[in-house]
């Protein structure tokens, strides 16, 4: 190791406990005798420096050790509901014992880790979870037995923040950090480039708050509830209304959508841009308002409906066909924008030898062209239709009863509270979940344009 | 004398700031054409054109008499090979093949017959339910050739065939464009920037420079008799200098090839005295750099063990009959 990245790490010890301790003193939790602690840390810095280097100073290593144990002793005094005298001189010891090891044979990213940790760990169990000072002094020696291997360290933590910070929620929040950590580790970002790993590490702990809420309400309920609540004549027509009148909107979306698509893929006309701009609208404006859009255009009373009512002899609203045309008004964007997506990923060039071959344009689209993009037209209808069975809004204004799910869950926490919706949401999450594997799965098998090369066999 | 299978006639066309043509020529019946001409000349284009990418005027392209420049291109039955093959990742060899067949008349049993001469006849049989997008880069570009020359085009339109690939496989595909010369009868036009191809096959040699084509005519002729300057100097051939420098009229650039320049001793009577710059062994002839003033170059090519009297430094004669004195165009028109 250099010696001057040797001169920068207690620097960086001590600066990083000196925040962290001027934070907790700010916030109220600790006294004034933060002084003290910065001075030892920072002499416990120096100690660890100084004995990588090889040099012990016995005069100040004998200082250094007696200064420590005041530390236990005085802190225990002063804070007498965080450690004990001798946990505290544990730890001082533990610390600078570490620090020591790092120094020699690690980079200082390691110390900067492990400082971090150390803290993060104080922190979490003295101001979080006090009382808890045997968990403490076992989870400290855990962090320094895994601080010498980042990936093991990251397990660590995972167990620690999933039994600590997520307590009700141990095994989900462990479950989802483990899948974290498995898409991290095994991903194949270039390893200096740290925008891109930092930005993995980010998304996927957003995709874990998404995830969160819906594996906890899943592992609440069990199966027996689910199974009861599917018994349900109520929550069987809700389900079986939802899956009709989806698939319906999805296949009027498609049969229009598709070729919509593709044309906006291969044409360029002047207001293309305004198309796939107005494409948007269904997306951008709250769906409350499509609804009452919907009812104030297509509703019995509007001239268009009345229109309608009087010469097909039904009503948009009120009635199934307001269910699918609610449906489609939302699904709309969902399943045109990744068809176009879909049809785009085709090149151009290939249809054109598709022509040379003798196809004329309707054989190249239905040999070449849709065989290449139904992947993506498939993974677009799925999108389409799922947007359509969770549609609310603009359902509930055109059509409350017969409910669809999205409406028979509101119905149902309106009347009977929240535990009593919960197994009904279960169900329909479990349902939706198992929905969305097996159409991820199908549509992993259906060919793409950018098959991986695989070795000559 | 049968008609010839290709006519064009004055095909001209403005892409942008480009302007292509106007180009006409004829091709016979199992003609092997290649066009040769830098990056940027117009060659892409004009294939296209001929496959049918863009329609131009009816009787710009004839085939068999027929005028066809106005048909779209799965009714012109030409093979168009592009330079990225644009094979069919979701098929495999053998359903690449048979892509074309699907749109012709023919009995099931016609079908796997052609399939199959064609996989012998390109050697991907052992491919033959590889998906094409694990093919190497010759075994994807024999595949283009098989999947476009099953349909028995009436023309093959080649994009830098060669291109893209390395020297092995350069030489196999060489010997493969070669069995369709021979074997298949194809028509072709074939497109490259790269000279050495021109020799590749007996084949006419067409320049095509900035959309206009100079010159077009068996390779030999155009090698040796280059119409103009500016083909001259596309071709890279040595000795183009102004025709003054070889006794000819003043104002005028002309080519003496370096196999004939002969080189005489400096007491003969006849010839320009030169001083030798350098010597190179080219294996078959030496290659004598010669600098008859300062500053200026000229190159003699010749047979058989050196004179110990040519050698750098020391001065020679050189002497050229007046028929090897080819004076080259200024204009650049056909």
């Amino acid at each position: 190791m250099k010696p001057a990245s040797l001169r920068r790490w207690p620097l960086a010890f001590t600066a990083i406990h000196a925040l962290g301790h001027v934070v907790l003193g700010w916030a109220g939790w600790l006294n004034p005798w933060e002084l003290f602690n910065l001075g030892l840390l920072a002499t416990n810095g120096i100690l660890a420096l100084l004995i990588a280097k090889g040099r012990v100073p016995l005069l100040m290593g004998s200082a250094v050790l007696l200064l420590n144990a005041a530390h236990g002793l005085v802190g225990h005094r002063l804070a007498p509901d965080s450690l004990t005298s001798g946990a505290l001189l544990f730890v001082s010891l533990l610390t600078v014992y570490v620090a020591w090891k790092i120094f020699e044979e690690r980079p200082l990213r390691y110390g900067i880790v492990f400082a971090l940790s150390y803290f993060a760990l104080f922190v979490i169990f003295i101001i979080r979870l006090s009382h808890a000072e045997p968990l403490f002094l076992l989870a400290l020696m855990g962090l320094c037995a895994t601080g010498r291997d980042f990936r093991l360290l990251a397990w660590f933590w995972a167990l620690v923040l999933a039994f600590t910070v997520f307590q009700p929620y141990a095994w989900e929040a462990f479950l989802l950090m483990a899948i974290l950590l498995r898409a991290l580790f095994s991903s194949r970002i270039h390893p200096t480039n740290s925008p891109a790993r930092i930005g993995l590490v980010i998304g996927l702990l957003a995709l874990g708050i998404v995830l969160l809420p819906v594996l906890a309400l899943l592992l609440s309920q069990s199966t027996a509830t689910m199974a009861a609540e599917l018994e349900r004549e109520e929550t069987r027509r809700a389900i079986l209304l939802t899956v009709a009148t989806a698939s319906i909107a999805t296949l009027l979306l498609a049969a229009v959508g598709i070729p919509l698509a593709y044309a906006l893929s291969r044409l360029d006309f002047r207001g293309k841009t305004l198309v796939l701009a107005l494409m948007d609208i269904p997306i951008i404006i709250p769906q409350s308002a499509a609804g009452i859009a919907l009812l104030s255009t297509f509703g019995r009373n509007q001239p268009l409906g009345s229109w309608l009512a009087s010469r097909f002899r039904f009503a948009m609203d009120g009635h199934l066909c307001g269910i699918v045309l609610a449906q489609f008004f939302t699904a709309f964007p969902f399943l045109v924008k990744p068809a176009l997506a879909a049809f785009e990923a085709v090149p151009p060039d290939l249809e054109l030898a598709a022509r040379h071959l003798g196809a004329n344009a309707w054989g190249a689209f239905r040999h070449l062209v849709l065989p290449l993009a139904s992947r993506g037209l498939f993974l677009a209808a799925i999108l389409g239709w799922a947007r359509a069975a969770g549609e609310f809004g603009a359902v509930y204004f055109m059509t409350a009863d017969p409910p669809v799910a999205p409406i028979a869950i509101f119905n149902r926490f309106e009347r009977q509270g929240l535990a009593e919706t919960t197994p009904f949401v279960a169900t329909l999450l479990i349902a939706s979940l198992a929905l969305f594997f097996l159409l991820q799965y199908t549509a992993r098998r259906i060919p793409t344009l950018h098959e991986r090369r695989h070795p000559l066999t | 004398m049968s008609l010839p299978r290709l006519q064009i006639a004055q095909l001209e066309s403005r892409l942008g700031d480009f302007i292509l043509g106007p180009i006409s020529f004829d091709l016979s019946p199992r003609a092997w054409l290649v066009l040769l001409g830098p990056s940027g000349s117009g060659k892409t284009t004009l294939l296209r054109y001929l496959a049918g990418v863009w329609p131009c005027r009816p009787d710009a392209i004839r085939v068999d008499g027929r005028p066809i420049g106005h048909l779209p291109p799965e009714q012109r039955r030409l093979a168009y090979v592009a330079q990225a093959n644009d094979l069919f990742p979701h098929l495999t060899v053998a359903e690449n093949i048979a892509f074309g067949l699907r749109f012709m008349r023919l009995s099931r049993a016609e079908r796997t017959d052609r399939i199959r001469r064609f996989l012998d006849l390109f050697r991907l049989a052992h491919r033959a339910n590889h998906r094409a997008s694990v093919l190497s880069g010759g075994e994807g570009r024999r595949l283009a050739l098989a999947r476009a020359l099953v349909i028995e085009p009436r023309l093959l339109l080649l994009d830098e065939p060669l291109g893209m690939l390395d020297p092995n496989s350069r030489r196999e595909l060489h010997e493969c464009l070669g069995m369709i010369h021979d074997e298949i009868g194809t028509t072709a036009i074939h497109v490259t920037h790269d000279r050495e191809e021109a020799w590749t096959l007996d084949s006419l040699c067409g320049i095509l420079i900035n959309g206009r084509l100079l010159q077009m005519g068996p390779a030999e002729t155009v090698f040796r008799r280059p119409i103009s300057r500016a083909v001259a100097q596309f071709l890279g051939l040595d000795n183009v200098v102004p025709a003054l420098e070889f006794g000819g009229p003043a104002g005028r650039w002309a080519l003496v090839r370096p196999e004939h320049l002969r080189l005489l001793p400096p007491d003969s009577t006849t010839g320009v005295p030169t001083t030798v710059q350098t010597c190179r062994d080219r294996g078959a002839f030496w290659e004598i750099i010669l600098s008859p003033t300062p500053g200026r170059r000229w190159i003699a090519h010749v047979g058989g063990p050196l004179s110990s009297a040519v050698s750098p430094g020391q001065t020679v004669k050189v002497h050229w009959r007046p028929e090897d004195l080819w004076l080259l165009n200024d204009e650049d028109t056909l």
